[in-house]
């Protein structure tokens, strides 16, 4: 079976995610392709700081306890923030679903390999303490039943995508100011 | 001034949520954010995380606050640069200085970054101040700790509150 291409993997995330879901995005060509699919004011681009979007995430579904925090980490991403997997168990957060598009590169540098074909993510991140952990590779049906059906509870998912890049994709346009206060209305609980 | 009352004043400028890495020069101050039911606080494994959980306190409408080493200033650096200096999310980051004016004060492993702990933060120009146990016999401590905290949410960015050892205790 083929692989799907990332780009077709967050075009199905984003199709069948709720409206009132906060998404952050990790930087480079995730944040870019998220921007490109489906832009909306509850999704943070994450530019620069790799690594930081699931803390910052974990930090935004402790608050907003009644929103789900969805984060689109990538391999490298996710390999940089390691220390941050026990973190949302420790704290007993339910509201956080945690997706990796893990094409086994660091393609916005120049497609330098990770090393995430000589691990597992989803038993790291069932040891660290997520109630449901996925891995999902090539079926667009999978994927689509997987994110639409998902618990609500502690979740992690790992898609394994191809290494093709679209290279229309433009950059994020909009100002990381504007990308922070749009965002800031979403979060209501005061 | 006991670690308490450090807290009470943070508490009473409605800081409720903390992260950070614990710091000797501290005392038992991060038993008390630990215990402290009115507060939040998350052991982060490393000081960029806490600077990420408090960022997601910060644009979720919270006043929060890191507090950790000066050890641990590399780590955050690329954190409150390329994150919160330009998507602006403000972030109180309480720094003990260990090794304070380098050799031979404290452990060697803290001597040259006690003596650059200064340099750094200046050269990061974010808002910043120090605190030293002269600003707590002359109650200078709650003036800067304000001036700092207006600065922060005034131009939406981290700032950093430098404290020595035997000012908490």
């Amino acid at each position: 079976m083929s692989l799907l291409t990332r780009l077709e993997a967050i075009e199905i995330i984003m199709s069948e995610i709720n409206d009132n879901d906060l998404v952050i995005s990790t930087t480079g060509m995730i944040s870019r392709e998220v921007f490109y699919i489906k832009e909306r004011t509850s999704n943070f681009y994450m530019i620069g700081s790799m690594g930081l979007a699931s803390s910052f995430g974990l930090g935004i579904a402790m608050i907003n306890k009644s929103k789900r925090v969805i984060v689109l980490d990538g391999d490298g991403s996710l390999l940089m923030s390691l220390n941050t997997l026990p973190l949302p168990k420790y704290l007993g957060i339910s509201n956080f679903l945690h997706i990796c598009l893990d094409n086994g590169l660091y393609q916005s540098t120049g497609s330098q390999k990770t090393i995430s074909n000589s691990l597992d993510f989803k038993l790291i991140t069932k040891s660290m303490g997520y109630e449901n952990s996925y891995l999902i590779e090539g079926n667009q049906d999978e994927l689509s039943n997987l994110i639409r059906s998902i618990p609500e509870s502690l979740s992690f998912v790992n898609i394994k995508v191809s290494q093709d890049q679209n290279l229309e994709v433009p950059r994020v346009s909009i100002e990381p100011e504007i990308i922070s206060s749009r965002f800031s209305e979403h979060c209501f609980e005061k | 001034m006991s670690p308490e009352d450090f807290v009470k004043a943070l508490k009473e400028r409605d800081f409720l949520y903390f992260s950070g890495v614990p710091d000797s020069t501290f005392g038992s101050l991060f038993s008390v954010l630990e215990n402290d039911q009115d507060l939040n606080y998350v052991p982060a494994p490393k000081e960029d995380v806490a600077i990420g959980i408090a960022s997601g306190f910060s644009i979720s409408k919270k006043k929060s606050c890191v507090v950790m080493q000066n050890s641990g200033l590399g780590n955050i650096i690329n954190a409150v640069t390329s994150f919160n200096g330009i998507y602006k999310i403000p972030v109180l980051i309480v720094i003990g200085w260990r090794g304070y004016g380098g050799k031979p004060n404290d452990a060697p492993e803290h001597w040259i970054m006690g003596e650059k702990t200064t340099e750094i933060i200046k050269d990061l120009e974010l808002p910043f101040t120090s605190i030293e146990n002269q600003d707590i016999e002359n109650q200078d401590f709650l003036n800067k700790l304000d001036g700092l905290i207006e600065r922060i949410y005034n131009e939406n960015i981290p700032g950093i509150i430098l404290i020595n050892k035997g000012v908490i205790k």
